[in-house]
């Protein structure tokens, strides 16, 4: 690839000042939009699930109605994934990603564009539901509460704005796998991407081939509802199991859409702050494509307790506890990649640290639910509410803010308060397990989802839960609050204030030049040489391969 | 980009027309939404959003081909189209998700509803009249799509050896025949429903049989609205024996929902699997 471009930035714009942000094509500002409305949203989400913790703090509280209680709680799972740990995603991709592969922007910036600018309609239609009525059938709307009330809006509209991101999500999967394809800088080789990338590229594959699913799924909600068309209401030939399968081919590889960064922000994160190379580079990409391959493999383990062929309950078991193995893979090699390392505590490693605590606790969790005797008692229960919040605010929100305090000097220039990004950890930490732990306690015991009201003998894990929820979501104040001091003291940072030997902290500016690089770096190094001085490493490299 | 060399990606232009096309999506959106609750102001938003849509997305895609002819020189044709040649690809292969789904569907169906069981062969039944979907129609249909996918075939070979002429001959030929056959799939519907009272609303097979063969005639139809636009452009210099590639691409989506076509006569018409 030829890289002789040189850059023309933003300045010689035809349209107004005022349009910039609205008609920018540069992949680093369209990743800062979708972040920022990333975190809106998370608030958004994060009120919802307040009013479902406040009226389940007693077993018969009475702060909302059923009917807005099923609306929290549908809206509370949809913008969450779709609208938080999605975008955020996108965002982070967009803003990392070709800084890592040594490419000035996206392979085609005019589609990102379009991606940012699809999301944003589809989540204001979504919004548009806390107005005309909130739809009432959960993040999954399963067909017959979703086809039987035709005169519900808010259904529509959930469905209209889920369309819209869905396509906005398989634009930016395109552009995603093409731009890590074709657009890495010389020397970068598939084996030498740093794993984020990977991650990076194993979600564009996810989002391409799920998400047309949803879409098709969602079509036939729509024409089932307005159309008179027929393909799971039960009178007239139709199947409500049909409904669930076409969900969860989507809705499995979903959950790996919204963990895969994840897994690889930790893999940038731990390297850093242990000064060692990650351990098991090639088992660390492998292993996120075994998972990816998995996880199309395996949708129906969300439908033990729906009927189907026994024939087919088994291989899902069995293939839900496989995934296990390249996921432990990680989680082991994630320790040894610490081991006789020399950590420093920075906020994002103490994240990083986190992660690997609550996910492995959601994983475990994800193993038990995996097992069909034990699923079947338990499937609709707290516990899934634990196991799914564990794997989804331990897992991925865990490695957001990791990635949040990490690549903060790399989009301002500016370092976050490290004493607050503390004590954001400690009460996130501390208040995320006293409120999803106990959830897992109130499964066993039986208590249902989604219920507005329960028995006397749920009341004080309850109530323990709400208590952790307020501390976890009061926590999120002290992001902004150093966001906000962080921002307004405007103290410059190091170009590289951890020392990462990543290719967008050696070779672009903090915050970068519109087209990235001054020139394309050429990369004659493998990923995360730490410990040695760069040309000791590379010696070594070329030993290893004369004698391999 | 006077002032630079050429690049694949334009950078750091503005661009509104991604924006506008997504605020038509959005207006149209809910456009169809007080469409479906019978309010009035539906179709004036439908025709707003999709009326701003429209318009972003041709402004985009001309400004696209314009700055291609006047930036590109012989040096850096390959470098745009290789990476649009890979995207369509993964497009494609995204597009095989979306039919596998709606297949899903009616092959779920076709194992969970009484409709289907009691059919033989390539007959349906509907309301207790045995019915037959397979007819001179869709043989037709294939005929002309099949061949459609011929003459794109050796439209593209002609214009890579310089034969402008037969280039836009044969070009012509592929778009009637695309034509032909969304005009044909729009005969058989108004049959079936006039006069077969074979509805999308009759059974769980109506339903799917509608919204597959709908999809599937969508994606003919923009297929002949790029194939034209590709004709409309030769006109203005806008393919050249080494600038072919939009067009390379364009015929591998025709063959591919060629093949769509084919499985679904294999499967829905005649019953074969």
């Amino acid at each position: 690839m030829s890289e002789t471009h040189t850059a023309t930035h933003g300045h010689n714009s035809p349209y107004p000042a005022w349009t910039e942000w609205l008609f920018t094509t540069d992949a680093k500002k369209i990743g800062m939009v979708y972040m920022i409305m990333a975190f809106i949203y998370f608030f958004v989400g994060g009120i919802c699930a307040g009013a479902i913790r406040i009226q389940l703090a007693t077993p018969t509280m009475n702060f909302v109605d059923g009917v807005t209680y099923n609306g929290l709680v549908s809206m509370h799972g949809t913008v969450m994934i779709f609208l938080w740990v999605m975008p955020f995603i996108a965002g982070i991709i967009n803003f990392v990603m070709p800084l890592q592969i040594g490419a000035r922007d996206m392979a085609f910036p005019r589609l990102n564009a379009m991606g940012l600018w699809l999301f944003n309609a589809g989540a204001l239609v979504l919004m548009a539901t806390f107005l005309l009525g909130m739809p009432q059938a959960g993040w999954t709307s399963y067909a017959p509460l979703s086809t039987l009330d035709k005169k519900e809006i808010g259904m529509d509209l959930w469905i209209l704005g889920i369309q819209l991101l869905g396509v906005s999500s398989i634009m930016s999967g395109l552009n995603f796998i093409v731009t890590i394809l074709r657009l890495r800088a010389p020397g970068m080789t598939i084996f030498r991407m740093p794993l984020f990338v990977w991650s990076s590229l194993v979600v564009g594959w996810l989002m391409i081939l799920a998400m047309p699913a949803i879409a098709v799924t969602l079509l036939e909600v729509l024409l089932e509802r307005h159309f008179g068309f027929t393909f799971f209401g039960p009178a007239h030939g139709g199947d409500p199991i049909l409904y669930q399968h076409l969900f969860w081919f989507f809705g499995h590889p979903e959950v790996y859409i919204l963990i895969m960064p994840a897994f690889g922000i930790i893999s940038e994160v731990i390297p850093v702050f242990s000064r060692k190379p990650i351990f098991g580079y090639k088992l660390m990409a492998w292993s996120m494509i075994l998972i990816a391959f998995l996880s199309f493999l395996l949708w129906a383990h969300h439908m033990f307790a729906s009927g189907m062929d026994p024939r087919l309950t088994l291989p899902f078991m069995i293939l839900t506890m496989i995934i296990g193995v390249p996921t432990g893979v990680k989680m082991f090699n994630w320790m040894a990649t610490m081991w006789k390392g020399k950590l420093y505590l920075d906020t994002p490693m103490i994240f990083a640290l986190g992660f690997l605590i609550t996910f492995a606790i959601g994983g475990f969790g994800g193993i038990i639910l995996a097992s069909i005797p034990i699923d079947l008692h338990i499937t609709n229960t707290y516990f899934v509410v634990g196991h799914m919040h564990y794997v989804l605010f331990g897992g991925s929100v865990m490695a957001i803010f990791a990635a949040v305090y990490f690549w903060f000097p790399k989009m301002t220039g500016y370092k976050l308060n490290e004493k607050l990004g503390i004590w954001h950890f400690v009460f996130t930490f501390i208040g995320s397990n006293v409120t999803f732990l106990p959830m897992h306690w109130l499964g066993m015991l039986g208590m249902p989802r989604r219920v507005l009201t329960y028995a006397a003998i749920y009341a004080s894990d309850n109530l323990m839960a709400t208590i952790g929820g307020f501390i976890m979501g009061l926590a999120q104040l002290i992001l902004v609050w150093n966001w906000w001091i962080t921002l307004k003291k405007k103290e410059r940072c190091e170009e590289n204030p951890w020392r990462s030997k990543g290719l967008e902290w050696t070779h672009a500016s903090s915050p970068p030049r519109p087209d990235n690089f001054e020139e394309i770096p050429t990369v004659d190094w493998e990923p995360y040489d730490y410990g040695l001085p760069a040309p000791a490493q590379a010696a070594k490299v070329k030993e290893a391969k004369a004698h391999g | 980009m006077a002032d630079s060399k050429p690049h694949y990606t334009h950078l750091g232009h503005s661009n509104p027309w991604p924006f506008v096309a997504s605020l038509g999506l959005m207006i149209g959106v809910f456009g169809l939404l007080f469409t479906m609750y019978k309010n009035p102001v539906g179709w004036m938003f439908v025709t707003i959003g999709g009326g701003l849509f429209l318009i972003a997305v041709f402004t985009w895609l001309t400004t696209m081909v314009r700055e291609d002819i006047g930036e590109a020189t012989e040096h850096t044709v390959p470098e745009f189209p290789s990476i649009g040649k890979w995207m369509v690809g993964f497009l494609i292969l995204s597009e095989v998700f979306l039919f596998g789904a709606l297949f899903a569907t009616y092959f779920y169906l076709r194992n969970h509803d009484q409709v289907y069981t009691q059919s033989l062969l390539h007959y349906y039944e509907v309301n207790g009249e045995v019915f037959q979907i397979w007819g001179l129609v869709p043989i037709l249909n294939t005929i002309f799509l099949v061949s459609s996918s011929v003459t794109v075939h050796f439209a593209e070979e002609a214009l890579r050896h310089g034969k402008a002429k037969v280039f836009q001959i044969l070009m012509a030929i592929t778009v009637v025949l695309g034509a032909l056959f969304v005009g044909g799939q729009a005969f058989e519907y108004w049959n079936f429903s006039v006069n077969e009272h074979f509805t999308p609303q009759t059974s769980t097979f109506g339903g799917t049989f509608y919204t597959l063969t709908t999809l599937h005639g969508m994606h003919v139809f923009a297929g002949v609205i790029v194939l034209t636009s590709l004709l409309v452009g030769s006109f203005f210099k806008s393919l050249s024996p080494k600038r072919h590639v939009a067009l390379t691409v364009a015929s591998v989506y025709w063959h591919f929902v060629d093949v769509i076509w084919i499985i679904l006569v294999c499967v829905i018409y005649l019953r074969l699997i």
